[in-house]
C-alpha cells in the first residue's frame, strides 16, 4: 500500500532528499516548490501526509495551513522549521499542524511523526 | 646647567648671542643634546636631564649612542659616518620615531629631529627629542577604541546575517540528513548499490554546499574595514619595535635589528601590521624571561614579491605538536591568556594575502615567528 506523501519545500535539495527518503521507506512521493503549487494541486479528498516548510516565497507554511483548514481538509501537516524558538512550534501546532520538527533533523524522527500521524489519521 | 655653557664660559668664547640662544634653548620642553661629529655629547639640556634621568656631566664627552637600545646603539655611529661620507639625509631634517633608553634602562619610544650646524670648523648636530610616550598611548588606545567600535558594529551585522546563514546551512545539513537517512534505509531493504551510492553522492554534494556557505561567512568576517596604504615596512617594523618594547626593561635582551635596505613599499594597514609585530615582539620578550642568553632578532627580508618579517627569541621553545595548532583560537602556551593573539595576528597577516609560520629558533631553543606580506598587495 502506497502512501502518499506531499513535501512543500522552496529547497530543491531538501525536496529531492525528502522524495528519496520516503521513496526508500516506500511512500509515493508528491513534491512541490511553492504554498500556492501545493494548493493548486489540493483536493479535499487527499490522504496521506502533507511535509511542510514554514519558510517559503510567496504564501508561507502557516498560510497554507489556514488555507487548509478553511476547506475543511483532514490531511495531516507536519511543518518544517528553522527557527528555534518555542513559539513556533506552538504557533504550528494551534495552526493546526499535528507535528513538527526543526530543520536540520535525523530522518527517524520525521519518519515516526509521519508514521504516527498517518496511523492517527486511518484510526 | 648646560655643559656646553660651561664649555663657553671657561673657554672665554661665549658671547651674549650665544648666551642668549642658550637661555632660550633651556626653555624648550622637548631635551635637546648636541653632539659632535664623532657621536660624542657636548651639551644636554635640562629637559634631556629629566627625561634620560642622567646629570649633564655624567654624558657629556660620552658617545650618544648611549641614549639608545640595543641595535640603534651599536649603529649609530654608522649612521653619523655614512652621513659624513655621503650626505645622504636619513633623519637630519626629516625627524622620525625612535626608541631611547634612560638611565635605568627602561625604553621610551621618542620623535627625533636633528639639526646640523657648522661651529668652530667643525660640525654640530643638534638633536631635539620630544617623549611620545604619553601620546603613543592615547593612540593605542584610540586604535583599540576604534578596533573596538569596528568589532562591534561587525558583531551587529554578524547578528543580522546569523539567520539567513542559519537557513542556508539548515538547507543543505537537512538535505544531507535525509539522504543519509534514505541510504540507511536502501541499506536495510537491500536495494542495489547503485541507489545506496547515488544517495551518498547526493550528501556528499550538499555537504560541499554547506562548506561553501561557511567559506562564504569567513570571507565576510576576514573582510574588515581597513583602509590600506604604501608603507615602507622597515619604517612600521621600526616603530613597531619601538611601541613594543616600551616599558620593557631591558633585562639584558639584546634587540638585533636587521632591516634590509631593499625591503619595498607594501600597501598595508599599518595599525593592523604593527599589531601583529607588537604582539610577536612582546611574546618574544615574555618567552625570555627565564632564559640565561636574550636575544630578540628582528628582521625583514625582501624576497621575490615578497618581503619576510621575522621576530625570533632564545626562549625556551615551542614543541612541535604545539607549534602544529599555535594559530588556532584557544590554544596559548601560557599561563594566563586565551591564546587568541596568534590567531588575530593569522588573520591579519591572511587578510593582507600574507602567511604567518612558526620554526624552530636557529640556535639552541629560542623560536622564530615570521610573516610574509605580497608586495603588490592581496590578490583581489
Amino acid at each position: 500500500m502506497d502512501q502518499d506523501i506531499y513535501i512543500v519545500d522552496d529547497d530543491e535539495a531538501v525536496r529531492d532528499s525528502l522524495r528519496a527518503l520516503f521513496e526508500a521507506h516506500g511512500f509515493a512521493v508528491h513534491d512541490f516548490a511553492s504554498g500556492s503549487d501545493f494548493l493548486k494541486h489540493h483536493a479535499p479528498d487527499m490522504h496521506g501526509c502533507l511535509v511542510l516548510d514554514v519558510n517559503l516565497p510567496g504564501i508561507d507554511g502557516f498560510e497554507v495551513l489556514r488555507a487548509l483548514a478553511a476547506t475543511g481538509s483532514r490531511l495531516p501537516v507536519i511543518i518544517m522549521t528553522a527557527r528555534t524558538d518555542g513559539r513556533t512550534s506552538a504557533h504550528a501546532i494551534e495552526a493546526g499542524a499535528i507535528g513538527f520538527v526543526q530543520k536540520p533533523f535525523v530522518s527517524s524522527q520525521l519518519m515516526d511523526l509521519v508514521r504516527s500521524a498517518l496511523q492517527a489519521t486511518q484510526c | 646647567m648646560s655643559a656646553r655653557q660651561d664649555q663657553f664660559s671657561a673657554s672665554g668664547d661665549a658671547d651674549d648671542t650665544t648666551a642668549r640662544l642658550q637661555s632660550v634653548l633651556e626653555t624648550v620642553p622637548d631635551a635637546m643634546v648636541v653632539i659632535d661629529e664623532r657621536g660624542l655629547i657636548d651639551s644636554f639640556s635640562r629637559a634631556a636631564e629629566r627625561m634620560f634621568g642622567y646629570a649633564a656631566t655624567e654624558v657629556v664627552g660620552r658617545n650618544v649612542s648611549m641614549l639608545m637600545p640595543a641595535p640603534y646603539r651599536d649603529e649609530h655611529h654608522r649612521y653619523i659616518e655614512r652621513y659624513l661620507r655621503t650626505g645622504e639625509r636619513r633623519i637630519i631634517g626629516v625627524g622620525r620615531v625612535v626608541p631611547a633608553q634612560r638611565k635605568d634602562g627602561t625604553t621610551f619610544p621618542v620623535e627625533l629631529s636633528v639639526g646640523e650646524v657648522q661651529f668652530r670648523g667643525g660640525r654640530l648636530f643638534i638633536g631635539f627629542i620630544h617623549d611620545i610616550t604619553q601620546r603613543r598611548r592615547t593612540e593605542r588606545r584610540l586604535d583599540e577604541l576604534m578596533t573596538e567600535l569596528a568589532h562591534v558594529s561587525r558583531v551587529n551585522e554578524i547578528g543580522q546575517m546569523g539567520s539567513t546563514l542559519a537557513h542556508e546551512l539548515n538547507q543543505p545539513l537537512t538535505a544531507i540528513l535525509a539522504y543519509l537517512g534514505a541510504a540507511q534505509q536502501l541499506l536495510e531493504s537491500n536495494a542495489g548499490r547503485d541507489k545506496v551510492r547515488s544517495m551518498i553522492e547526493r550528501a556528499v554534494n550538499q555537504a560541499e554546499r554547506a562548506g561553501a556557505v561557511i567559506q562564504k561567512l569567513r570571507e565576510f568576517l576576514g573582510k574588515g574595514r581597513t583602509v590600506r596604504h604604501l608603507e615602507s615596512i622597515n619604517k612600521v617594523v621600526e616603530e613597531a619595535s619601538a611601541l613594543a618594547l616600551i616599558g620593557a626593561k631591558q633585562q639584558g635582551i639584546r634587540t638585533r635589528l636587521e632591516l634590509d635596505p631593499a625591503a619595498p613599499m607594501v600597501a598595508i594597514d599599518r595599525v593592523q601590521i604593527q599589531q601583529v609585530l607588537v604582539n610577536l615582539i612582546r611574546n618574544a620578550v615574555e618567552a625570555m624571561s627565564e632564559s640565561a642568553t636574550r636575544e630578540l632578532g628582528i628582521r625583514t627580508d625582501a624576497g621575490d614579491g615578497v618581503v619576510t618579517i621575522s621576530v625570533s627569541d632564545t626562549g625556551a621553545g615551542i614543541s612541535s605538536d604545539v607549534a602544529a595548532k599555535l594559530f588556532e583560537p584557544f590554544v596559548s602556551t601560557k599561563a594566563q591568556g586565551m591564546g587568541i593573539g596568534l590567531s588575530i595576528c593569522r588573520s591579519i597577516v591572511q587578510s593582507h594575502g600574507g602567511d604567518i609560520q612558526v620554526r624552530p629558533g636557529a640556535s639552541d631553543g629560542g623560536t622564530t615567528f615570521f610573516f610574509t606580506l605580497p608586495v603588490d598587495g592581496p590578490k583581489p
